[in-house]
């Protein structure tokens, strides 16, 4: 039998160190080290042991919250009351076709079933041994696969998704019934057939509504058990920096149009490149304050090649008080704080040594450790509105700052999911980065810097969404119902259709109460608050 | 100022402790979520090795058994402080200090590529 183990905390903080608050249960659940002839018994030992936790759950009239490698800088993963670290939990089969849906499009091979706490770096190393990769990953590999989708991990892969947008198929855990354990597809994609539901214990469901809400669920639709990912075949990227004029970056930003451009030599006029994103620090004068990271796919390189990888030998860190000493100048001295920003800068922005290492996506976006307290912000936006955004950012910026943060654009494909961030069909991720900063006569509060930016770009009529799990004012009025409008609402009614009445209040937290979104649908299923500027 | 106070000195003065670390490149850690250290090894199940070895004038390089399951170790953070070497000096390397930190890999079901369903 799967153990749980549990243990309580005064003062839980995630894994960046943001204190978030006491935890009364915390819970670890393991898998059993019992013999079973097959894995899956042992996925469905697992199973059966989060049923027993949620019954128990809802018999103590309190609420549950899984979490994975505690990555998201919100409070998204907290619950005060229970808290399920699932990391452990971390089964991986490779998909034959006999479990196909006969009228699937997806081709034999390219799909897997991974359970919730596998990491991203698990599952680029499974895919991997079939010749498989993820399209895109985050800058990282240490969130959990559920963790991932449900926050919307993304990249900067210009005409691919996140990493939610791999997702074909979902096994939740709703409640401690034998149905309510669950598989969801689309009705629109079919992938696996009953028989494979049946495999894994579940009940089979197929309807677009209830999959696309589940999909960036914020843990709100149930425990996720397992997500069934779709790959690719694997392959190569190089990697270039350039520095950039900032109307030739804001073109680019805006069309995505590489015809024009020579962005590489070696890569040809108008080559357009697989990863694409830029870095700002606007606190350089005109001219230098654009740098673009760009990959291009390329053929993997022969064994006589010699070629530079992305994965150095040694790794060196800076001190993490950098990071303190930092936050604490800019809120009590911030004298001169843009020429102190060149140590941020040399942290964030990416290193030219290297230019035209070749490896895969795992090895690009290989692992990163602990650096201390940090910043990120990122706004998801339609690709129309990009340069008038970033002049908004950068503009306030430069007059209520310095800040100690600089700014980023990446490009995300738009994805299906209801309450997906990168909901924009092009998406363009507007984001600054750097160190949390407190309010002083010297420097506007970090939360009054971003509702600034909110009412901002709200007055200049630009939709937007935020990043799940990073930061941003999460308690601004009405915030949620801004950036999704209607979606809200549908994300709601699929939450209610699938829940157990009994079980919608053991998933949530007072976060998503904040928020807006553990509360019932609107009866006319109408968004009577919808503002405007709602694309 | 005597010796004695310059030697005192001396051991403030010097970084006390160097210590280097290493890492496996495609292997995944153990995790401990409770553990909210502020290093590298925040976040993960650490394992310590803390003692005084006394060696024989015979004994060459000591081998120390650990169990990390078939897969073996994740990241290794060798410590060395001046207090070690000074006591190892002191006992003509009779007593030596160590100090190991070690995270093991992630324990996993699969060996070969697992296909769903298969026995």
């Amino acid at each position: 039998m799967a153990r749980t183990t549990v243990v309580s905390f005064d003062n839980w903080k995630n894994f960046h160190d943001h204190e978030q608050g006491p935890v009364s249960k915390f819970m670890m659940t393991e898998l059993s080290d019992d013999i079973m002839s097959n894995t899956l018994d042992l996925y469905k030992d697992a199973a059966a042991e989060i049923q027993r936790l949620l019954l128990e759950t809802h018999e103590s009239g309190e609420r549950f919250r899984a979490f994975g490698a505690a990555w998201s800088l919100s409070s998204l993963p907290y619950q005060k009351d229970r808290m399920h670290f699932n990391e452990a939990m971390n089964l991986r089969w490779a998909i034959r076709n006999n479990w196909h849906d006969p009228e699937t499009a997806y081709p034999d091979s390219q799909l897997f079933l991974f359970q919730c706490g596998n990491t991203i770096k698990e599952v680029s190393a499974l895919m991997k041994r079939l010749g498989k990769s993820l399209p895109i990953t985050g800058e990282s590999n240490g969130q959990t696969i559920a963790g991932a989708i449900s926050t919307g991990v993304h990249g900067s892969a210009i005409d691919q998704g996140g990493v939610q947008d791999s997702v074909v198929g979902l096994n939740l855990i709703i409640g401690p019934n034998p149905e309510d354990v669950v598989y969801v597809e689309r009705a629109s994609q079919p992938a696996l057939s009953t028989a494979f539901s049946q495999l894994i214990g579940a009940r089979h469901i197929r309807d677009d509504e209830i999959f696309n809400a589940a999909l960036v669920g914020l843990g709100a639709f149930g425990f996720i058990h397992g997500v069934v990912l779709k790959s690719v075949d694997m392959f190569h990227l190089q990697r270039y920096t350039k520095d950039m004029d900032r109307e030739e970056a804001l073109q680019l930003a805006e069309t995505l149009d590489f015809s024009n451009t020579t962005l590489i030599e070696e890569h040809g006029h108008g080559t357009r490149p697989y990863f694409f994103m830029f870095y700002i620090n606007p606190y350089r004068k005109k001219g230098e304050e654009f740098v673009a990271e760009m990959m291009f796919k390329v053929p993997k390189p022969g064994l006589e090649e010699s070629v530079t990888k992305p994965i150095p030998r040694v790794k060196s860190f800076r001190f993490k008080e950098l990071t303190t000493l930092l936050s604490w100048y800019a809120t009590n001295i911030n004298v001169g704080l843009t020429s102190l920003l060149g140590l941020l800068q040399q942290g964030i922005f990416p290193k030219d040594d290297n230019d035209g290492e070749i490896g895969t996506v795992a090895e690009h976006f290989w692992d990163s450790s602990y650096q201390g307290k940090v910043l990120a912000v990122s706004f998801g936006l339609a690709q129309q509105d990009i340069r008038q955004a970033i002049g908004i950012l950068t503009d306030l910026m430069r007059t209520e700052g310095p800040i100690p943060a600089l700014a980023g654009i990446r490009f995300v494909k738009g994805g299906e999911a209801t309450m997906g961030f990168t909901r924009f069909e092009q998406t363009c991720i507007m984001e600054f980065a750097g160190v949390p900063w407190k309010g002083s006569k010297h420097i506007i509060p970090q939360n009054e810097f971003i509702q600034r930016l909110h009412d901002r770009l709200k007055a200049a009529d630009i939709p937007f969404t935020h990043h799940w799990g990073k930061m941003s004012h999460w308690a601004a009025d009405d915030l949620v119902n801004y950036m999704y409008g209607e979606r809200l609402n549908r994300w709601k009614e699929a939450r209610y259709t699938l829940l157990p009445a009994a079980f919608r209040e053991v998933f949530t937290s007072e976060y998503l109460d904040m928020l807006g979104l553990s509360g019932p649908p609107s009866k006319d299923g109408g968004d009577d608050d919808a503002p405007a500027a709602i694309a | 100022m005597t010796p004695f106070m310059l030697f005192v000195l001396v051991w403030f003065m010097v970084p006390v402790d160097y210590s280097f670390t290493v890492t496996s490149r495609d292997g995944v850690g153990e995790k401990d979520p409770t553990n909210l250290s502020e290093d590298e090894l925040r976040g993960m199940k650490v394992n310590v090795i803390d003692t005084v070895l006394h060696l024989k004038a015979t004994d060459e390089i000591p081998l120390f058994i650990q169990d990390c399951g078939e897969v073996g170790f994740y990241r290794v953070q060798v410590s060395q402080t001046l207090s070690g070497f000074v006591l190892h000096t002191l006992s003509l390397g009779r007593k030596r200090k160590v100090n190991v930190k070690y995270v093991c890999i992630k324990p996993s079901q699969d060996i070969a590529v697992p296909w769903l369903g298969q026995q």
